[in-house]
């Protein structure tokens, strides 16, 4: 058992093969080989911690994710339901979960996150985009008139 | 916050997503603007293109694509559909001054866009009733590039047929359409050239010439005359039909099925009432005995004053079309000399093939020059009157090494996926179902189907100036048709093809050139085509039935017989 000890001071324990998910963390352990001392993540939340260790339990012992760049290439989005289900109930945090996934650098999660961000945009115009993710439109019309022209190319596809 | 993501995990995210999806992104805030602006994105959408979309040449390879800017990759678009058309039979296209796409459709619209601007468009319609459709057109310039010329024939339900004639100022902001006249015409009358400079229309119905000048205002009247063949031959005009027409300034240039003639253009002013068509000498002729052409395009006419030898030469450049064979490119050079007595020249140089089949019957020279085993060009000057042509009888030999260095050049490095081995060096698997060929006659590209299979590719080739020669290879390589050729192999096998016209390099000078410009470069080459482009589907609505080619930008523009338009760019 090792233990985690989030941004807010919060310690989670672990076993080794729900770490190693993380290749940050396997790279650690692998130089820490008595468990007493806790493994500080001052990036992460608790609240973010707690849902990317019960990722890494729920996955524990499955291979480690190959590139699929046929999944890529085609653009498609396949998610596991488990994984929907996961990533769904936890979307108020999803930002949080693929930037802790990203710093812990667990290669599923982050491609989990990616996933489903990129489900909540697809066929979405510019407005329900901006309206989604709350972002603040700071283009100048002149701008937003550029960027219309040049885009003209695709319009008719 | 998807704006407080590190840039790599936005573009990990990108590259789920579609095109539109990431352009509607580019709109939101100026910090998408520029993270989609990331070379990334476009390299990794051209991946995933690359399998399902036809794209061109240049972007099927990797190594290629890195090379190219993220601007360059985002407008490596497909073809964009021309919106707003008017009319669904299409029956052909335009592009004129590499800008104006002009699209016919047989139930009465002409539909007008400008490349630059796609969203301008315009219509206007030939018909005036429901019970009209339109039966042929032709499209020129006019006026130094500042006005357009459409003539189109109607067929009205009860049988009456008729001319329109429109023009088109290209004046900016919007364009002025005036119609120039209406005449009626006899039935069944194509529309075959618009001589703007002469005023005349160009119809022709099997074998027969029909010309028509316009008035100078809408109140004067038509005047017209008719060639018809003296000497016709009635077999052959059971097989052979007027292709197309150029009017040359006292001459008129006609291709035929099987056939290229060269006739005086008759005199509007001294026998305009003539009632009946008087029959009017044809001055030249040569034949095609081996080939059936389906279709020809023409390039603009190239005139050249020579008056210090006295003679005006016209140069067009033809692309033919034999269903069979393939497609054969003509440079023809008519010589009319100043004083009327002296017969024109008619000079036929049979200049590159596009070969569907490994034979291809070449004729051959007149027996009197030397080296008549192998085809380089046909001079002739004589009039039909003097010996008729079909004794030189067609030879069918086996130009194997043009057509293996043109089968070796196709599967090599440079032509990318989906051109390599499965282009079967044979040619007879597949056909050109539409092409299109520049007004230079420089360029063209063609829509080749092969057999079996529903996948249009659509090939581009140059077609003038004839590659560079190469200098003579003396030992060429085993010539077996292994498609996993060699570069050097390669050059060795197109080497060989140019040396058979260096052995005979003198005898094209007891031909009596005009300008003695025996280069030797008469050897057919093979046209070398590069695939820029494929389309796959099973519908047969989305087969493309006409095509048009702006030679100097690229722009290809294809129409299906759900009578779509599309614009497609490709900049090569």
């Amino acid at each position: 058992m090792f233990t985690l000890l989030s941004e807010d001071g919060i310690s989670f324990q672990a076993e080794r093969d729900v770490l190693e998910r993380s290749v940050l963390l396997k790279n650690m352990l692998e130089d820490v080989q008595d468990s007493s001392n806790s493994i500080p993540l001052p990036n992460v939340a608790s609240a973010v911690l707690e849902k990317v260790l019960h990722f890494c339990e729920h996955h524990r012992g499955d291979p480690l994710p190959v590139p699929e760049e046929d999944e890529t290439r085609m653009r498609k989005i396949v998610i596991e339901d488990w994984d929907y289900d996961f990533i769904s109930a936890n979307c108020d945090i999803v930002f949080e979960i693929i930037m802790a996934a990203n710093y812990l650098d667990i290669k599923d999660l982050l491609d989990l996150g990616c996933k489903y961000v990129a489900s909540l945009i697809k066929g979405k115009s510019t407005e329900q985009i901006r309206e989604l993710f709350h972002i603040v439109n700071d283009l100048t019309p002149e701008e937003e008139e550029k960027i219309k022209k040049e885009n003209q190319w695709a319009e008719a596809v | 916050m998807l704006l407080a993501l590190p840039d790599e995990v936005v573009l990990a995210i990108f590259q789920y997503l579609q095109t539109s999806d990431i352009l509607s992104l580019r709109q939101t805030c100026t910090h998408l603007a520029e993270i989609t602006k990331d070379k990334f994105i476009w390299v990794n959408l051209l991946q995933s293109q690359r399998g399902r979309l036809p794209l061109p040449l240049g972007a099927r390879q990797n190594d290629e694509a890195e090379k190219w800017s993220a601007e360059a990759l985002e407008t490596l678009s497909p073809p964009v559909k021309l919106e707003e058309r008017r009319g669904e039979l299409l029956i052909g296209l335009e592009i004129l001054l590499d800008r104006w796409i002009v699209a016919v459709y047989a139930d009465g619209y002409v539909n007008l866009w400008d490349a630059n601007e796609q969203v301008a468009q315009q219509q206007w319609s030939f018909v005036h009733t429901g019970n009209e459709k339109i039966s042929s057109f032709q499209a020129v310039v006019h006026d130094s590039g500042t006005k357009l010329m459409v003539a189109g024939t109607k067929v009205h339900l009860r049988g009456e047929w008729k001319v329109a004639l429109y023009e088109v100022q290209l004046s900016d902001p919007a364009l002025e359409f005036t119609l120039v006249c209406i005449f009626p015409t006899s039935p069944s009358k194509s529309v075959r050239q618009l001589y703007p400079p002469g005023r005349i229309v160009a119809f022709s119905q099997l074998g027969s010439i029909d010309l028509v000048r316009w008035p100078e205002d809408l109140e004067g009247d038509t005047q017209s005359v008719s060639i018809v063949n003296p000497q016709f031959d009635e077999l052959e005009e059971m097989f052979t039909t007027i292709l197309s027409l150029r009017c040359l300034d006292k001459h008129i240039f006609v291709f035929k099925t099987r056939s290229i003639e060269l006739h005086p253009l008759p005199d509007f002013d001294s026998d305009s009432k003539a009632r009946s068509p008087s029959p009017l000498p044809l001055a030249l002729r040569h034949n095609f005995p081996s080939y059936n052409f389906r279709e020809v395009r023409i390039s603009e006419v190239e005139a050249e004053e020579r008056p210090a030898e006295r003679y005006q030469r016209y140069t067009l450049r033809m692309l033919a079309s034999d269903i069979i064979q393939g497609l054969f490119y003509f440079v023809v050079d008519v010589t009319v000399p100043y004083g009327y007595l002296e017969s024109p020249l008619l000079d036929i140089h049979l200049t590159a093939i596009y070969a569907m089949t490994t034979h291809i019957p070449l004729p051959v020279r007149p027996a009197r020059s030397r080296g008549d085993k192998h085809f380089r060009s046909e001079r002739i000057s004589r009039p039909i009157f003097d010996s008729p042509p079909s004794t030189r009888g067609p030879s069918s030999i086996r130009p194997r090494e043009m057509f293996e260095s043109r089968a070796m050049s196709r599967s090599g490095p440079g032509s990318g996926s989906g051109s390599g081995s499965d282009r079967d060096p044979s040619r007879t698997s597949s056909f050109v179902s539409t092409y299109a060929m520049g007004s230079q006659g420089m360029r063209a590209f063609w829509v080749e189907r092969r057999r079996g299979t529903t996948l249009k590719q659509i090939v581009s080739c140059q077609l003038w100036p004839p590659p560079a020669p190469v200098s003579l290879s003396p030992s060429p390589p085993s010539p077996d048709l292994a498609s996993d050729r060699t570069p050097s192999a390669r050059a060795a096998e197109s080497e060989r093809g140019l040396g058979l016209e260096e052995e005979e390099e003198d005898s094209n000078v007891d031909e009596g050139d005009l300008d003695g410009d025996g280069d030797g470069s008469y050897f057919p080459w093979a046209i070398d085509g590069q695939t820029v482009y494929s389309i796959q589907s099973y519908d047969l609505r989305e087969d493309v039935t006409y095509c048009a080619l702006g030679e100097v930008s690229g722009k290809m523009v294809l129409g299906n017989r759900s009578g779509d338009v599309f614009l497609l760019e490709t900049g090569v």
